[in-house]
């Protein structure tokens, strides 16, 4: 298995030289419209604007596949599931007394015969497909675009504790160690004779967890000489610590964070007040 | 004179609920600009006495202190360790623990962030501090990417960037290459030229600290049993023997020449350039080469490489047209620096990896047919770390691991368990956390779950690293019995010098390729191409080079055998 | 060489008083065991446990070990330790992570609860805070499936009977009683108050993630078909890591002469 790595994207661009505090505005932001909003062609626009700006930014086009990939199965799943079953609640959201048929599988099928694809619940499966890919893709638009000394500091000028930020910052450093020690040690099973690849399920769970086991103490005996070594370079976690790199916010970050916040308002206000990002139909 | 920089006055420390202390009445000064060598056996106290120079001991660990350490005048006890470690650096010894951030300027920066140094200050030292380690290109790489002696050398800038008075390196080298050893050492000895810095290094890497040191200590359960200039403590036989240190091979080999009365009891250097200045005081050395070991081949090979090459999917040619045979009953040794293709070799014999080309054979048949799991029933693999070995809450129970998939009966189960916890002196752990014993004795754990498939074939992946002298000794002295057992062993390692009088045949391997496959005299013998992959020769290659070209000896005893006697000496 | 004690030999220097002048430590654990911990977090979250394919997805192996965070460093800083893990893998692979920030909150939940089953009144006011949400969880989920999209009542608790009586495990004092499971000498009584501790704390973090989720997804009750069929084996595997893996790693900690986290509960 490869190591999965903190990915950062090589572009300068707009929203790459935005501080990490405002990235985080606009993620807020979009959560909460993507999250509010039920039709599905606004949140499918949305989501699609994510996607190019996820593109814009240089996302590879390698993992935006993957990601969707990956998402495939569970957005079949919904797509069906919502299409085909979907009823009393796409009733109730967009006000209408029947669904509209899209198509009936034939009545001879065994088990599914007669089932019906209803416009409604795909438009609504499409809804929450969006929804998901509008919350997935956010992280890596915000992430990537990131250099990790920038989202470092990003949390410290947020106010979060400053050993909560430490502890993110050296999960990063730490995190390649403790894989390369799960890929050791599942090695050093199959070299004492313990071939996962044929086992059953319940002695799998004894075999995964006789790697997280020795991997978990070895990281308990590393803590303790991590612990003497940030004692030696005179950590005591405080916030009241100069930085080498400078994380400040620029006109244009106050303008995003900003038009972020107003954004996010005006959609709660809109939809309260006039239905905007209502399921079609709903009153 | 000024005053000392380091005072411990009347030292003694015992470790929380600890009835023996692991410092006992050290009294000890350390002058601004000196480089100190720490030395003793394992458990003698060395690290403990580091930790006390920045205040760690007895602050962070509790316990009871007796004493005064200080430092610049600051007591130890009365001042935090943040406020201390501005003053002291300290680079430890294993380079995964020590680096804390995710990059190599950030690593340099984090002390200085955490002293609160203005941020221009902090950008000029850590660039002068790259600079010193020659980092300059690694700045923004996650240290995970650097190599052990690119880490140890990051590790070295952060401690240097907070300008202390003093460095501490802790066993610094225990787990590096030869080469980048020797870098460490070299940088130890240009800081202490150009900064004036006072260092205190551990460790036992003899040849090295007798080499840059200006003095040693010798630290035995706590307490300091001797103190000198490297000459006079190196020379000491009595107490190096009662301390279970090794000496410089130059050191022993005078010693042995002076018992032959080759040469006068005064004669014993410490470093190789005085060992070679004295010979003039010797009699001429004759050429020497014992005829090699006799080796029976039997039949095909156990295990085989016909050209063999292997690309990572990243593009690293790790081996190129490789052709080794093991064959039953062999010893061999395999060598190179990090990055020779070692590692991806030993692999290959595993099955843990495919040949891109060329073919792995195991009794003449293709490797690939069997899979990994069976294959460790014939081939036992013992790797360097035991802490990533051991899955089980008892040594009973991790010994038997490896036979669970075996289906044995249950009376030959036992008593195989018994045979390999007979074998490693480990009966009477038996039904202890193997994280309960000593690192020492959790490898020999390791190696008893290896044993207990019963392979006709042990590998050893580093199994001297991080031991000291007595510790390696033990190791290799178990897999000398292994052998004449007539199992077929091959051992990796960096210590050349412990391998003569166990190995018959070395592998010398470089940039992926086999460099030489020789019986292991000629190639510790066989210079140019040593060279391609060791800084340096062992001291007693050196030595007998110098003395007369055809003197192939290895030992300190082949050595002093090989000199012509005195007249009137009672030895021949 | 064996160690022998010195026969009767006293210190000839003054015994001093040792004052520890502080270390970074979040609610009394060692920042450094947070660290090493989220990262052990991080690189498990890469383990798919390929049981089931539940959602249309295996589950990984980080979720049986969220709530053994709580119980090794404590709820705080079990929760910190849960929660950067999940962070960190969530910035590192996305893709992996489902809702991104519920997988989060679910890693911080699961080892808050675990944390909170201490025998005694000690984080009573945190037990509450969880009780109120594992009652309201629940409600939630339930209410909105009923009454929008006409789930049936039996459906519903026949697809979540695992969890249901994970709540209760969680509201009844089993709670403080799992604590001095987990606490005792005995290891087979540790194994059984780590899968019972496991399946509480690990049920009501997916309980309250389902319900979030639901709000958001709203998917129909033929899925909760597959749910009754799933869910429980997912469960039992689920707990049943956080017992064999807990049981190994408070076994090795007892062994191991570490500085032990203020509010372990090992």
């Amino acid at each position: 298995m490869s190591q999965p790595r903190f990915q950062t994207v090589g572009r300068h661009t707009f929203f790459s030289r935005l501080d990490f505090r405002s990235k985080l505005a606009v993620f807020i932001s979009v959560t909460v419209i993507a999250a509010l909003w039920n039709n599905p062609l606004y949140v499918g626009l949305l989501m699609l604007s994510v996607l190019a700006a996820c593109i814009q930014t240089g996302i590879s086009g390698s993992y935006l596949r993957l990601m969707f990939r990956v998402m495939a199965p569970f957005f079949i799943l919904m797509l069906l599931t919502h299409g085909f079953f979907n009823k009393q609640h796409v009733l109730r959201l967009s006000g209408a007394s029947h669904l509209t048929p899209w198509f009936t599988l034939p009545t001879s099928w065994w088990l599914v015969g007669g089932g019906m694809l209803s416009q409604e619940g795909l438009l609504y499966g499409i809804t929450v497909l969006s929804k998901s890919m509008t919350f997935l893709l956010l992280v890596p638009l915000c992430v990537f675009t990131t250099d990790p000394n920038n989202l470092v500091l990003g949390l410290v000028r947020l106010r979060l504790p400053y050993k909560l930020v430490f502890v993110f910052s050296s999960s990063l450093r730490f995190f390649p160690l403790i894989f390369d020690e799960i890929q050791a040690v599942q090695e050093t099973q199959r070299l004492r004779g313990h071939a996962l690849e044929t086992m059953g399920a319940l002695e799998r769970v004894r075999t995964y967890a006789k790697i997280a086991v020795p991997v978990i103490l070895g990281s308990m005996f590393k803590a303790q000489q991590i612990e003497v070594v940030l004692q030696s370079k005179g950590f005591s976690g405080k916030a009241d610590r100069t930085y080498l790199h400078a994380s400040e916010l620029r006109g244009f970050d106050r303008g995003v964070i900003a038009l972020a916040a107003a954004g996010m308002g005006a959609a709660i206000v809109l939809s309260a007040a006039v239905g905007l990002g209502k399921f079609p139909g709903a009153q | 004179m000024s005053a000392p920089l380091v005072v411990l006055e009347k030292v003694s420390y015992f470790y929380p609920g600890a009835a023996v202390p692991a410092l006992f009445d050290v009294d000890l000064a350390i002058p601004r600009g000196e480089i100190l060598g720490l030395i003793g056996a394992t458990g003698a106290g060395k690290t403990t006495l580091c930790l006390a120079l920045n205040g760690i001991v007895p602050q962070f660990h509790g316990g009871r202190f007796f004493g005064a350490v200080c430092i610049e005048g600051l007591d130890s006890l009365e001042h935090p360790i943040h406020a201390l470690a501005a003053r002291v650096g300290i680079v430890f010894q294993d380079p995964d623990t020590q680096l804390v951030t995710a990059s190599v300027e950030n690593e340099i920066a984090f002390a200085l962030e955490n002293l609160r140094v203005p941020a221009a200050e902090i950008r000029v030292r850590v660039a002068e501090a790259l600079a010193a380690v020659h980092l300059e290109a690694f700045s923004k790489k996650h240290p995970h990417d650097l190599s052990g002696g690119k880490q140890q050398r990051l590790a070295f800038a952060a401690a240097l960037a907070m300008r202390p008075a003093l460095i501490v390196l802790d066993e610094p080298t225990s787990q590096l290459d030869p080469k980048s050893a020797a870098e460490v050492f070299a940088l130890v000895r240009e800081i202490n030229r150009t900064h004036g810095t006072t260092f205190v290094v551990t460790g036992h890497a003899a040849a090295e600290l007798a080499d840059v040191v200006n003095r040693i200590v010798v630290l035995s359960r706590g307490r300091i049993v001797a103190e000198g200039p490297p000459a006079s403590v190196y020379t000491d036989a009595g107490l190096l023997a009662r301390e279970h240190l090794r000496p410089p091979e130059v050191t022993s080999t005078f010693a042995l020449l002076a018992a032959r009365g080759l040469c006068p009891d005064t004669l014993a250097p410490v470093r190789l350039e005085d060992a070679i200045a004295a010979f003039p005081s010797l009699p001429p050395a004759r050429a020497f080469y014992p005829p090699p070991v006799p080796f029976a081949v039997n039949g095909v090979p156990i295990l085989a490489l016909h050209d063999v090459t292997h690309t990572y999917s990243d593009g690293t040619a790790a081996l190129r047209g490789v052709s080794i045979d093991l064959h039953r009953g062999d010893y061999v040794l395999i060598v190179g620096q990090n990055g020779a293709g070692k590692s991806t070799l030993l692999k290959h014999f595993l099955n843990l990896v495919i040949p891109t080309t060329g073919k792995v054979l195991i009794d003449g048949a293709p490797l690939a047919t069997q899979s990994v799991s069976e294959l460790a029933r014939r081939i036992g693999y013992v790797p360097q770390n035991p802490d990533r070995q051991i899955f089980n809450a008892t040594v009973e129970a991790e010994v038997g691991f490896s036979l669970t998939p075996l289906h044995l009966p249950v009376s030959e189960r036992r008593r195989r368990i018994d045979a390999a916890l007979k074998a490693l002196n480990l009966s009477d752990f038996r039904h202890a956390h193997p994280f309960a014993l000593s690192k020492g004795d959790r490898a020999r754990v390791v190696i008893a779950a290896v044993l207990v498939m019963e392979p006709e074939v042990l590998i050893f992946d580093e199994p001297t690293t991080g031991q000291d002298d007595a510790g390696a000794r033990a190791i290799l002295d178990l897999t000398q019995r292994l052998h004449a057992q007539g199992r077929t062993i091959v051992v990796v390692t960096h210590h050349l010098h412990l391998m003569p009088g166990y190995a018959r045949r070395a592998v010398v391997m470089g940039a992926g390729r086999v460099l030489l496959d020789a019986p292991i005299r000629d190639v510790y013998h066989t210079l140019p191409v040593l060279e391609q992959t060791f800084p340096r020769p062992t001291q007693l290659v050196s030595l007998a080079r110098a003395a007369h070209p055809g003197n192939f000896s290895l030992t300190p005893g082949e050595f002093a055998a090989s000199f012509e006697p005195l007249s009137g000496s009672t030895l021949a | 060489m064996p160690d022998r004690p010195l026969t009767a030999a006293i210190p000839s220097g003054p015994e001093r008083t040792v004052i520890f002048f502080g270390s970074a430590s979040i609610a009394g654990a060692p920042v450094a065991y947070a660290i090493v911990l989220s990262a052990v977090v991080t690189a498990l979250s890469f383990i798919p446990f390929s049981v089931v394919l539940s959602a249309g997805s295996s589950f990984p192996m980080a979720q049986g070990i969220y709530p053994l965070m709580g119980w090794l460093l404590g709820p705080w800083a079990g929760a910190v330790a849960s929660g950067v893990g999940a962070i960190v893998g969530v910035f590192l692979a996305p893709h992996t992570a489902g809702i991104p920030w519920l997988t989060v909150a679910g890693a911080t939940m699961g080892a808050l609860c675990a944390g909170a089953m201490v025998p005694g009144r000690r984080f009573w006011k945190l037990g509450v805070g969880l009780s109120v949400v594992a009652v309201l969880a629940p409600l939630f989920y339930g209410d909105r499936a009923i009454d929008r999209n006409g789930v049936s009542l039996r459906l519903f608790l026949l697809a979540y009977p695992t969890h249901f009586f994970a709540i209760a495990l969680f509201l009844l004092p089993t709670r403080r009683w799992i604590g001095r499971l987990v606490g005792s000498p005995d290891l087979k009584r540790v194994a059984i108050g780590l899968f019972l501790g496991t399946w509480s704390a690990a049920g009501v973090m997916m309980m309250t993630e389902s319900a979030i989720s639901y709000f958001l997804l709203n998917w129909p009750g033929e899925l909760f078909i597959m749910f009754a069929a799933a869910v429980p084996v997912e469960h039992t595997m689920r707990s049943g890591i956080g017992a064999v893996v807990g049981t190994g790693v408070i076994a090795g900690l007892r062994a191991m002469s570490l500085v032990k986290p203020r509010d372990a509960v090992y």
